[in-house]
């Protein structure tokens, strides 16, 4: 029986998505009457709440589009710091392999949050003391900065493993072409690594765009602080949760299935 | 002006640096405890022959997946007053030290949720790369599914993923800061509490940042032992135990 | 009472639009040895996996030991436990030792004692002559030894049937010979056993009957003396003429 119903829902894929479709709200409707049965959705969700939460305010980036922002920048920014970081360790050479391992076990061991903290509280003090300036930070630059740098140390593990995974005959093969070390990692090594990682990072990318909720903690107004700021003012917090742990899941659900099918992609290029 | 370092606030302030410790700790435990239990189950129940147990599985894990975990916990702590709903958590907050229960089991509750959907995939992956005659073999001497998995199955899966077992656990650990949020007196919040009483800020966070470095180490070492000595063992080397 | 272990009658079964297995009639009564041969994707594999239900079939009744397979009411590990499988790629658990791999039928399905299951698995070592790797792991056996093993872990069962699927294909050459001692000492001593392989001297040694298949179907079924000497249909004869040629 259950091999019949397996693969007609493989066969009607669309049918599959619309009956799970139907399930979860219905699901999602009795958990609402169980647990919460006064929710007022229509009075909490106004369209101009909606608008705040994903656009923030007028004249400034905020909402689910700042969250958005955030995400796109660090990934950028710890993926050139990954790479620096990953292709140090992975060197071996030790002067510039031990200060980045240093770098890369500090910053996995460390919760986000206190990243974060740290980043906007004592960055400014730190450097003021040495440059002998006062410096005042910007909640956003310190999230992107935080971000980056615990972000980094995530990709530059990814990194690390991909090109760990180059068989060495890659190598062996490139060296007998005539090409020196620096040519065999460019043209050959690279190349073939990065493509490899392509899964990891996006995932790691997904992992970004679900933290970026912390920066909460001093101030920013992406998604999560702007339902939080409604919240303050109207005390119907599950209605608004509610709201944006959909939001969230969409975003993040689509963005891993995209994951997902990027990596048969990879597959598939890498066994043909 | 120069920042003057004053380390001596860390032994004023010992008692909340404890306490804090103390918290994660207790977080951390019972979160590490009931993710695997949980995770263990819902990856089991992804593994199934069954259609429906195995879609159930998956709403379990991408749900409690993709939404944010801090999220969740503001979710189960501003709708709900979980102590009303469920008086025996007052009684377990009490016995062990936990006096803001509300908030504790909205943390934790989360953290469990958050975390055993990793660990459910990573049983997952464990269970789906054994060859498939070992399921076969255990069949064709006559062991129901239940005694397959357990005598055969699952504790190869198991020695197979303890490493990104052991990574989720130091997530769980890593994460139970957020709890601070809700307002859980754990290891970060005492880094804003002793900031907020004398302006020492960096070295609070340098302390706790120690602590949980020390934390996720013997962590990451008991992991090791406990698959040293109490997981499978495929070979007779009497060298590498006890 | 029935003395067909095995009664199956016009088995169908489909890998969704390839026709894996066509109008299969094969019966086996007790203590017959019958090897079953052929090309490779004729089915062979596929076929004597479904009489312990590891494959399943669209049409058709299989028996064994009078049981119906197709009935939900059957009880198939039950049946299992009277059906021995010994594999290609012996499937032994690496994480029990060779005693362990051998006793945990016997404990753990039948309710056997410890005691009395290891005074069996040490006979059954002793009779496939290895008892002095009754401690060891499998990673630390070699191949022969490990399907040795296989096959002492299947008589632990005291199983009706033994069905064994190319036992020797994965073997380096100087270990089939070991192998091959051990079932033919399994066939004088009455065992009822299904064979598929590619081992042409087994089969002209212990065989009672040759079932010959290819692409889905039984071919020809003869005893091994007609069937090497006289293959009736074209398929066989190309088949033969490969096999004595290697």
């Amino acid at each position: 029986m259950n091999e019949k119903v397996t693969l007609y829902f493989a066969k009607h894929k669309v049918l599959f998505i619309l009956l799970n479709l139907t399930y979860i709200i219905v699901l999602a409707k009795a958990f609402q009457m169980v647990t919460y049965p006064n929710a007022d959705f229509s009075s909490a969700l106004t369209m101009d709440r909606i608008y705040f939460m994903l656009f923030g305010l007028e004249d400034q980036i905020g909402g689910l589009v700042l969250t958005f922002y955030l995400a796109f920048v660090a990934i950028i920014l710890s993926f050139i710091g990954g790479s620096i970081l990953g292709i140090a360790r992975w060197t071996g050479i030790k002067i510039i392999s031990i200060p980045a391992t240093m770098f890369v076990e500090l910053f996995r061991a460390l919760p986000h949050i206190m990243v974060i903290f740290w980043v906007f509280f004592a960055l400014p003090i730190f450097f003021g003391m040495l440059f002998d300036i006062k410096i005042t930070s910007s909640a956003l630059t310190s999230a992107i900065i935080a971000f980056t740098l615990f972000e980094s140390a995530h990709i530059a593990e990814i990194v690390r493993a991909g090109l760990n995974s180059i068989p060495k005959g890659q190598f062996e093969a490139a060296k007998t072409l005539g090409m020196n070390s620096f040519q065999v990692f460019i043209y050959i090594i690279l190349p073939q690594a990065y493509r490899r990682m392509i899964p990891s990072i996006l995932s790691q990318f997904v992992s970004l765009f679900k933290d970026t909720s912390l920066v909460y903690v001093i101030g920013v107004v992406e998604f999560f602080r702007a339902s939080t700021i409604i919240n303050n003012r109207i005390y119907m917090s599950f209605e608004i949760l509610s709201f944006i742990a959909i939001v969230y899941f969409l975003c993040a659900f689509t963005l891993s299935k995209i994951a997902t099918q990027l990596e048969k992609k990879v597959e598939k290029q890498l066994n043909s | 002006m120069a920042y003057e370092f004053d380390w001596t606030v860390l032994l004023t302030y010992k008692q909340l640096l404890i306490d804090g410790f103390m918290m994660t700790l207790k977080l951390s435990i019972i979160g590490i405890f009931f993710s695997f239990i949980i995770g263990s189950f819902i990856g089991l129940l992804r593994v199934s022959n069954n259609f429906f147990l195995s879609l159930a599985g998956t709403y379990y894990v991408e749900f409690f997946r993709n939404i944010p975990l801090i999220v969740q916990m503001f979710f189960i702590y501003f709708s709900f007053t979980l102590t009303d709903a469920f008086p025996i958590l007052e009684t377990f907050g009490n016995s062990i030290g936990v006096e803001n229960h509300n908030e504790f089991f909205s943390a934790l509750i989360a953290l469990i949720t958050y975390t055993s959907t990793y660990v459910a995939e990573a049983v997952r992956g464990g269970i789906q790369s054994l060859p498939k005659g070992q399921m076969e073999a255990a069949k064709t001497i006559g062991m129901n599914y239940i005694q397959s998995m357990y005598y055969i199955i699952f504790p190869q899966a198991l020695k197979m993923v303890w490493g990104p077992i052991t990574s989720q656990f130091l997530n769980l650990i890593k994460n139970s800061s957020l709890a601070m949020t809700i307002g859980v007196a754990e290891l970060t919040f005492q880094t804003q509490e002793i900031d907020s009483l004398t302006f020492r800020g960096f070295e609070a966070a340098t302390a706790v940042t120690i602590l949980y470095l020390l934390l996720t180490l013997a962590t990451a070492l008991i992991m090791s032992q406990v698959d040293k000595y109490a997981l499978i063992k495929t070979s007779s080397n009497k060298g590498d135990v006890k | 009472m029935n003395e067909n272990i095995i009664e199956m009658k016009h088995i169908e079964k489909y890998y969704d639009k390839f026709h894996a297995l066509k109008n299969i009639n094969f019966t086996v009564k007790k203590g017959e040895i019958v090897v079953v041969c052929g090309p490779s994707g004729s089915g062979k594999s596929t076929m004597i996996r479904c009489i312990n239900k590891l494959e399943d079939f669209a049409t058709g009744h299989l028996f064994v030991n009078g049981q119906d397979l197709k009935d939900d009411k059957t009880d198939i590990n039950k049946v299992r436990q009277h059906t021995g499988m010994v594999f290609q790629h012996f499937n032994l658990f690496p994480h029990k030792t060779i005693l362990e791999n051998i006793t945990i039928g016997p404990i753990k399905v039948k309710k056997m004692s410890k005691e009395d299951a290891e005074a069996l698995g040490m006979k059954l070592l002793e009779k496939v002559k290895i008892p002095h790797q009754a401690n060891k792991y499998p990673g630390e056996l070699s191949g022969g030894q490990q399907q040795r093993v296989a096959i002492a872990r299947t008589l632990a069962m005291e199983p009706d049937v033994i069905l064994f699927d190319e036992p020797t294909s994965a073997l380096d050459p100087e270990m089939i010979g070991e192998v091959l001692d051990v079932m033919k000492s399994l066939a004088h001593e009455n065992y009822t056993i299904v064979c598929v392989t590619h081992e042409m001297g087994f089969a002209k040694e212990v065989a009672n009957r040759i079932v010959f298949m290819a692409d889905g179907q039984i071919l020809e079924e003869n005893t091994p003396e007609e069937f090497f000497s006289n293959p009736k249909t074209k398929r066989a004869q190309e088949f033969l003429s490969e096999i004595i040629n290697h």
